[in-house]
């Protein structure tokens, strides 16, 4: 029997039909393979179309193409990329499907970078519905299975319910959006409407209440005002809980099809790597003569042993330049690219990982920020092959941990915008993470404070919570462990002295 | 009512016809499974006490273990026979399903929609001395070798396995052997014209 007609007989007792223009592309591969293992190859190519994701049965010349490159992407898979750098642009929307009651990826479409007016509504509704779904799942919030003990049960009313009540209603917890509709109100709002908030005898439980956070307030609703006897932030789910949840995908953006934890290779990378180390620093002033000497001996110091990756947080210039920046950080990056190349270790088994920070070159700080432009980038990217520009907030996968970096005063401009400062305010890491954490994004502030661009805000989302959160903010250093999630504050004191991890 | 739950999937499951593929219902399982797990834990304190000398709790614990019990079974049958109408699609599609069908399937069905598929491959291969042998074709016996069939879509080249190739247009009718085509009738690309 010809190799062909064999191929479309093995194609057909798996139940499919390669078209005659497939199967001799798959001829064309296999005949300068030796004859016993065509057997193997053609095996291999029928199970890589089956993942590809097919609706019919008949099977193309590009259907062929790609599985091939699948199968020969999977031999020589060298496991030298362990770090993944992810494009903060194309990471996968998760949705709330109502339908199968669960949050499932949203179909990839092209984003424009400006969105429409309804782009600005879907982004409130988005975050609100992935904080009501996650607390409507909690235990303190789901209804009781049939016999269980029915105390310390509380039930989520909707804002629509309370308004249209003419009695007092007791015991309400709700759900929403704290925001000021009227200045010096404090209004909750939720998809369903908007309710008067009485915050004066209400206690606060652990967080930063920030405008444009979603907070479960408990207390009694009389004459159109609720008053809140507690405000609370909506409790967390544990990472792993959520991605049980969401089954096996791949929602934290990348290659790959599947969840990274799911992957046994990654797993068993991960036990190999245990001494992997990445270096964060943030503000990192290369026009200080200072820094760039501390930054000699740091990289002497790791010149033995050189960390999986140096991450640099913008800003890269001490004060603003003018119409100058481009061209003088331009000018400090190359310089921190001969310093590097002094270190041929370092230079080919690290990688350099540069945040634009808010005064770097480049469009104006509406998050997501696109990496620092070409431009200035050119001088450093020709002397370090490993240096990454990366955009901010920016996602790395090493293994199977999820980094999250956002480069932001975020810290304080939430104390600044907060319906009620905690009193015990040396725990703001605490309060600040928690708050993050809760909300499941970034960036829980009014658009005016921290401006997003609408279509992209699923880009600042953190759900299910990533292993890692690194907030280069111009506060002192911290870290905190919330909810399985390390809050870190990496900071380079304007002395020079660098904190790292 | 104890066991409600678990016979409202079995309920759903046999309201749809068959053939058809109800979404998964995870929502449904996980409170079943909530629910088995606080009569087990309810059970398992009362029978300590039992063990103890106490014999008031016995016949709650029976109750309860008996609705255990029925949970169980419902959810297995809930299982059991969505993996046989997955398995009936199998020969009703071949082995790549439809994008909804598809998304109405949980993870596990999927994985085992594709052992079953590489199994009967692999099972149909090894028969009809080395050549193998389609099963899921002529599942009624023939009438005759070759049949008249009218294209109902644009398809483009096809080749049939004496080398010859055909080109399928809309509305154009063709006399091809019935083991080649019957894949592409079953796609709706060929109908058959009696």
């Amino acid at each position: 029997m010809s190799l062909k007609s064999h191929i479309t007989n093995v194609f057909k007792m798996h139940g499919l039909a390669i078209r005659s223009d497939g199967a001799k592309y798959l001829c064309e591969l296999l005949e300068p393979l030796p004859k016993d293992e065509h057997e193997e190859w053609i095996e291999k190519v029928v199970e890589a179309v089956q993942k590809l994701p097919i609706n019919s049965t008949m099977i193309s010349k590009d259907a062929i193409h790609k599985a091939a490159q699948d199968v020969s992407a999977s031999e020589n898979d060298d496991m030298e990329n362990l770090l993944q750098i992810i494009d903060i642009f194309k990471v996968p929307k998760l949705m709330y499907h109502i339908e199968r009651r669960k949050f499932m990826l949203a179909p990839t479409v092209a984003r424009n970078l400006h969105g429409d007016a309804p782009d600005k509504a879907t982004l409130f509704r988005d975050r609100y519905t992935m904080v009501y779904q996650r607390t409507c799942n909690h235990e303190l919030f789901r209804r009781p299975a049939v016999g269980a003990n029915e105390d310390k049960r509380f039930g989520l009313m909707k804002v629509e319910f309370l308004l249209g009540s003419s009695s007092r209603q007791d015991d309400v917890v709700v759900l929403g959006l704290l925001t000021q509709l009227v200045e010096g109100q404090h209004h909750l709002e939720d998809d369903t409407g908007a309710v008067t908030l009485n915050l004066t005898n209400s206690k606060f439980h652990t967080g930063l209440f920030t405008q444009n956070c979603f907070v479960l307030v408990e207390g009694w609703y009389e004459d159109g005002v609720l008053h809140a006897n507690a405000v609370g932030l909506p409790p967390p789910e544990t990472p792993n809980s959520t991605r049980a949840l969401l089954g096996n995908v791949n929602y934290f953006g990348g290659q790959g099809n599947v969840c990274a934890k799911n992957v046994l290779k990654l797993q068993q990378a991960e036990q190999e790597n245990q001494e992997s180390m990445f270096v964060v620093m943030s503000d990192v002033w290369l026009d200080k003569i200072k820094v760039m000497e501390k930054l000699r001996t740091l990289f002497t110091g790791y010149a033995q042993f050189p960390p999986t990756a140096f991450i640099f947080c913008g800003n890269f210039l001490s004060a603003c330049h003018g119409s100058q920046q481009a061209a003088d950080v331009r000018q400090a990056l190359s310089a921190l690219g001969d310093l590097i190349a002094e270190f041929p270790d370092l230079q080919t088994n690290s990688k350099f990982i540069f945040v634009p920070g808010p005064s770097d070159p480049g469009p104006s700080n509406i998050f997501p920020r696109p990496p620092l432009p070409k431009y200035v980038t050119d001088g450093i990217r020709r002397k370090v092959s490993n240096a990454e520009f990366v955009s901010n907030p920016c996602r790395l996968l090493y293994c199977t941990q999820e980094i999250v970096i956002f480069r932001e005063n975020i810290v304080a401009k939430m104390c600044r915008n907060c319906v009620y400062f905690p009193n015990n305010s040396d725990d703001i890491p605490a309060h600040f993470a928690k708050t993050m954490i809760c909300q499941a994004h970034l960036a829980p502030l009014p658009l005016h404070v921290l401006p997003v661009y609408w279509g992209l805000d699923h880009c600042l989302a953190l759900h299910p919570t990533p292993d890692l959160i690194i907030t280069a903010d111009k506060g002192d250093a911290f870290t905190t462990v919330q909810n399985q999630c390390i809050v870190m504050n990496p900071y380079l004191q304007p002395s020079g002295q660098p904190n790292w991890r | 009512m104890l066991a409600d739950k678990a016979l409202e999937l079995i309920r759903e499951l046999d309201r749809t016809k068959d053939g058809q593929m109800p979404a998964f219902n995870e929502d449904t399982i996980r409170i079943v499974l909530e629910e088995m797990n606080t009569l087990f834990e309810q059970n398992q304190r009362d029978v300590n006490a039992t063990v103890a000398g106490d014999v008031r709790y016995f016949s709650g614990v029976h109750l309860r273990h008996a609705a255990l019990e029925r949970n169980r079974r419902c959810l297995l049958a809930y299982l059991y026979n969505r993996l046989e109408r997955v398995r009936d699609m199998r020969w009703e599609f071949g082995s790549i399903l439809p994008a909804d069908i598809r998304a109405n399937m949980c993870e596990p069905e999927i994985i085992w929609f594709n052992k079953y598929n590489k199994n009967l491959a692999s099972y149909m291969r090894s028969l009809g001395e080395g050549t193998g042998l389609d099963l899921t074709q002529d599942i009624k016996p023939p009438k005759n070798l070759y049949i008249e069939v009218r294209c109902l879509q644009d398809y483009g080249e096809f080749e049939i396995e004496e080398g010859d190739t055909v080109v399928l247009q809309k509305n154009t009718t063709h006399y091809l052997p019935m083991a080649q085509c019957q894949h592409l009738i079953r796609q709706g690309i060929l109908e058959h014209v009696e």
